[in-house]
């Protein structure tokens, strides 16, 4: 059967070229990201920087802790609680010590990713002076070379606010980091967190010193003491989280346009295998003959589609560095090597799989083939059958299911977007297996204003498409496959987001607000300035780390702010459940409802700096998705040293009653000049807040959105393509009863744009059952859920989808035009 | 074991309940090795489903086909499939070689699909009886009508059936190809092969086709209307004729051979 197979192939290679291009493009696609993946797994191997003049670093280190399941910028406790003093005191007894500290300090106007440490442990970096001398006040500095010159003054702003400071000597810059050198006392004034030790005694000794408290490293291990090790890691858990979503977007996608075509493909044969059938074939033969064309084209279409895909990872590459998924040194080095073999060659059985897969249920349905078919001249086409009810009943079903389970059971689902983009498939596959049932009312349906018409088109269209209804579904699947994702996806997206915006106007009780100008953050020393002048009310939150027990005798680490509760209360609205913030005081929190504490609970707390305290839940409140935080005494402030930088991220300003407004607001000003902060109104603050917050999201989404929304254009064209350039008979037909060449034409434009609305309204459809899930889950995260559908884009994708559906019907009935008479009559 | 072909009350119904058609039979009827009957009739008659009954393209609704000694309406779908294959050949009126296979493939087609492998000289043989020993490698689209129904006829000759159905063989033929093709039908009745007599089924409308059997049975409204032996052209066409106002006979009547 297989020399069969291969004839059939080769001699009806139009309506396999359809199911070719469809592998092609899928395997292309999982190559792509298969690699990118991979490559995005391993570390970027880059020699030590910071410490590659020092024989050994001892560093703070939790073994267990996997930055890719923390949040961005968390630091492991023993890393927060930086290295005991008792076990620097020890190391130095094996030899000469160096501390190190890393902490922010800023030189005004400088870039905001500058960094403090104490100038001893320069030398271990490479630098050398090339001007002036070390440090020997605590006022005096050293910076690079490009930063000022020696002898200048200039304000260094640090988490204990911004003060004056006098650069004494200079370095050569280092592309690794924009170094501010202080003096061994005043780094550890700075930051009292030691993040590390150089260790010039024997190394032995030095682990036996060490033992289990950190670890030593030695060689390339050295590496993991940079800084922006920690940042290349992070910044690669991005890409590293984002590509299997889209692998799995892109693998449904594929399995979905590669089984609707194979299943064309069968129904375009059907006669041909009527006759397999008369002249004797078996229905096993035929379903043999069925999968080994599906394995040929599978196999041939893979190996093309691989060596595309390998192509085309620069091109991608490329894209997620543009859209910001990836840092901007991603590279993937293409060599035969296991990171990029294994992934191409999952991807080319995965290409084999998904074809022979695709050809599975259209084989059985070629093999139910009736002989007897092939002696009736009319294809007319099988309604569907009890097989059919039964799959598109159990995809409604699930669909229904998981938008309920969703708007019921699971409202934070729609927070991940791993779960939730793959979710919003399920609802568009189901209608995409309905819609051979779907497909005479809709057409009905949308015929019923055009009844009226004179010409003879509308008719003609309308049976014609009610007529071969598998070859209508088929053709419209790909529409709706891609106005239904871009639809569901979109307005996911945009709803999520207008939803947070919502949420957080809701809670923010305060006029104003001062944020970062150019900074990380804000310094709790400018911050008390401001709150100092008259009338002026200032929750100034410094960010920091706690942990909780969570109940299985694991801490929970979770964020905290520490604030002045009179002043939280005055500036912010806490949907408050239990208890009272007016009841907080240095004892005690307020914590989110979701977390499960009660008030009256006395919570033993891990700080930051390790140290252990009971604080008393005084209030319980109902947090905004992603926003859940402990609201924690001020006295607690430093600790925010510890777990991150000391500063305050925002703080929101209200003015008491009579305080004259302008008076205050340009004493405010007047306050936080050159200071690193800036006054904004709340509307203004929200809008960058919120621009800030849904960046990744959106990135995210939107790249699995180009990706797909490209492939379904194709498979789009392709199908259209593929249906047209076999409808040869139907045009002799036409052409016979004479209809113009313009008005055959006319008709399987018609006819086409018809198809194409059908998919339009499946996939309004299947947007519906989308959104039943979308709008509950809003509703109990966010205080507001208002439904946001970004019309533009999605006309935009529908609008291109309409136009390929007309280029792909107008191509190949132009050519048979062409060729004329005898040419298309057989 | 003179029959090559026996149908016992054997009907044909499409649909269920209320809405069910009748479009053939009951009828008996058997056709003797060694003859070549054309079966006629007007249009929906039953004789095209009479035909794919007989041959087990399709399955009646009631009564039993014996087809060369086995009873085939009791043979389950794949192995109806598989003595169909081996007993019978079929041609059509048209479109029943598959376009991309050549003259030699389409006539390998029935062999390989009996899991044979076809000898060289057997598909030049069967080529050559069909006067087509020069066009092994055409594809269909390259040859003309008679030549394509030729390949048909080569091919479904090709298993050495035990009886060849042809519905409407002639249908897209001129008449001189026609005649031809009759010519070889009529042939493979009356020179016996190494398997004995050859016999002819086949269905047709023209009184001219009708007059190279031996024997014709007339169809209406899916039963037996009738029968001539050793027919002449007028004689059909006179009979055709007053078809058009007589019923079909019943089953009452003896099954007729």
């Amino acid at each position: 059967m297989l020399r069969v197979a291969l004839g059939t192939v080769g001699a009806r290679w139009v309506s396999f070229l359809g199911a070719f291009t469809a592998v092609v493009l899928a395997v292309a696609q999982l190559t792509a990201l298969g690699v990118a993946l991979s490559a995005s797994a391993e570390s970027p191997d880059r020699p030590p920087r910071r410490f590659a003049g020092a024989p050994a670093v001892v560093l703070p280190v939790d073994p267990r802790w996997d930055p890719a399941r923390h949040d961005l910028g968390v630091r492991s406790l023993p890393e927060s609680r930086g290295l005991p003093p008792r076990l620097v005191r020890e190391v130095s007894g094996t030899g000469h010590t160096v501390v190190d500290r890393s902490f922010y300090a800023q030189v005004a106007d400088g870039p905001d990713d500058q960094v403090g440490h104490p100038w001893p442990v320069a030398r271990y970096g490479g630098y050398r002076l090339s001007d002036g001398h070390p440090p020997r006040a605590a006022h005096e500095i050293v910076v690079p070379a490009d930063r000022a010159r020696v002898g200048a003054e200039v304000t260094v702003l640090t988490a204990a606010g911004p003060e004056r400071r006098t650069v004494v000597g200079t370095v050569a810059p280092v592309p690794w980091e924009k170094a501010v050198f202080f003096t061994e006392a005043e780094a550890a004034r700075l930051s009292p967190r030691i993040d590390a030790l150089v260790a010039t005694g024997p190394v032995g000794r030095v682990r036996e010193a060490v033992a289990d408290d950190a670890a030593v490293l030695t060689g390339q291990d050295r590496r993991r003491a940079d800084a922006d090790a920690g940042t290349d890691r992070k910044a690669l858990d991005n890409t590293l989280t984002l590509l299997p979503v889209m692998a799995a977007v892109a693998g449904t996608t594929a399995v979905f346009v590669v089984a609707s075509t194979f299943a064309f493909a069968v129904v375009q044969r059907h006669r041909e295998i009527a006759l397999l059938r008369a002249m004797g074939a078996t229905g096993r033969q035929v379903r043999r003959m069925v999968r080994g064309e599906a394995l040929l084209v599978g196999c041939c279409a893979s190996a093309v589609g691989g060596l595309l895909g390998l192509l085309g990872t620069g091109w991608l590459t490329a894209l997620l560095v543009a859209l910001d998924i990836a840092p901007p040194w991603f590279r993937v080095e293409l060599s035969a090597r296991p990171q990029v073999l294994a992934p191409a060659g999952a991807a080319f059985v995965t290409g084999v799989l998904v074809a022979l897969c695709g050809a599975v249920g259209a084989s059985r349905r070629a093999s139910r083939v009736e002989p007897v078919e092939a002696l009736r001249e009319a294809a007319v086409d099988d309604t569907p059958g009890r097989g059919r009810m039964l799959l598109g009943g159990v995809g409604l079903a699930c669909a229904v299911g998981t938008a309920g389970w969703i708007a019921l059971m699971a409202p934070r689902t729609v927070l991940s977007p791993t779960v939730y983009v793959v979710s919003l498939l399920v609802p568009v596959v189901a209608t995409a297996l309905l819609a051979p049932l779907l497909v005479g009312p809709v057409v009905r349906a949308l015929m019923r204003p055009l009844r009226r018409l004179p010409g003879p088109v509308a008719l003609l269209v309308r049976q014609s498409a009610l007529t071969a209804r598998r070859r209508t579904a088929a053709t419209a699947a790909p529409v709706l496959l891609t106005v239904g994702l871009a639809l569901s996806l979109l307005t996911a997206t945009d709803s999520l987001g207008a939803a947070r915006n919502e949420g957080l106007r809701e809670t923010i009780g305060a006029p104003y607000a001062l944020v970062p100008d150019g900074t990380p953050g804000i310094s709790a020393q400018v911050a008390g300035r401001v709150a100092g002048i008259d009338g002026v009310r200032l929750a100034a939150p410094v960010l920091t780390t706690i942990r909780l027990p969570d109940g299985d005798g694991r801490l929970e680490e979770n964020d905290g702010l520490a604030v002045d509760p009179g002043a939280l209360r005055r500036t912010t609205r806490l949907r408050v459940v239990g208890g009272s913030l007016a009841d907080l005081d240095g004892n005690s929190m307020a914590v989110a409802e979701r977390w499960g504490g009660k008030v009256g609970d006395r919570i033993p707390v891990v700080l930051a700096d390790g140290r252990r305290v009971v604080l008393t839940v005084a209030a319980t409140y109902a947090a905004l998705p992603g926003e859940d935080v402990a609201y924690l005494p001020q006295r607690l402030a430093y600790t925010g040293l510890f777990a991150r930088d000391g500063l305050v991220r925002r703080a929101y300003l209200a003015l008491d009653p009579g305080t004259d407004r302008a008076t205050a607001l340009a004493a405010v000003r007047a306050a936080v000049e050159g200071s690193g902060a800036r006054l904004t109104s709340r509307r203004e603050l929200i809008a960058t807040e919120a621009a800030l917050g849904q960046r990744l999201t959106e990135t995210r989404q939107r790249a699995t959105g180009v990706i797909v929304v490209l492939f379904c254009f194709v498979a789009i064209l392709n199908t259209l393509l593929m249906v047209t350039a076999d409808r040869r008979h139907d045009m002799t037909a036409l052409r016979m009863v004479g209809a113009t060449p313009r008005q055959t034409l006319w008709f399987f434009v018609a006819e086409s744009l018809l198809v194409a609305a059908v998919g339009v309204v499946l996939a309004l459809l299947a947007f519906g059952v989308n959104l039943i899930g979308l709008v509950g889950a809003l509703g109990q995260l966010f205080p507001a859920a208002p439904v946001s559908v970004p019309y533009a884009t999605v006309a935009a994708v529908t609008g291109v989808s309409g136009l390929l559906v007309v280029t792909g019907t107008v191509v190949p009935v132009m050519a048979a035009l062409r060729t004329g008479g005898d040419g298309w009559v057989r | 074991m003179e029959e090559a072909v026996r149908l016992e009350a054997v009907s044909r119904q499409y649909g269920s309940g209320r809405s069910a058609v009748t479009v053939l039979g009951p009828l008996d009827l058997c056709f003797t090795r060694g003859s070549f009957t054309a079966v006629m009739g007007p249009s929906g008659s039953g004789k095209s489903t009479l035909l794919q009954c007989a041959a087990g393209l399709d399955r009646p609704s009631a009564g039993r086909v014996v087809l060369d000694g086995t009873d085939i309406s009791s043979l389950g779908e794949t192995a109806r499939t598989a003595y169909r294959r081996r007993a019978t050949g079929f041609v059509f009126q048209a479109y029943n070689l598959l376009p991309s296979l050549t003259a030699e493939q389409n006539i390998a087609l029935p062999l390989r699909l009996d899991g044979r492998r076809p000898t060289r000289g057997e598909i030049r043989r069967a080529l050559e009886r069909v006067g087509l020993a020069d066009r092994a490698g055409s594809r269909p689209g390259e040859l003309s009508g008679g030549q394509q129904q030729r390949v048909a006829v080569a091919r479904a000759l090709v298993t050495r059936p035990a009886v060849l159905f042809a519905d409407e063989p002639t249908g897209a033929l001129d008449l001189a190809t026609g005649r031809e093709l009759l010519r070889d039908l009529r042939d493979l009745v009356d020179t016996p092969g190494r398997h004995g007599l050859g016999t002819v089924v086949m269905v047709t409308h023209d009184p001219q086709v009708a007059a190279f059997a031996d024997r014709v049975v007339f169809l209406a409204d899916g039963l037996v209307a009738g029968e001539l032996h050793g027919p002449a052209p007028e004689a059909v066409a006179a009979r055709m004729a007053a078809l058009g106002g007589t019923r079909g006979v019943a089953v009452s009547e003896a099954a007729r051979c």
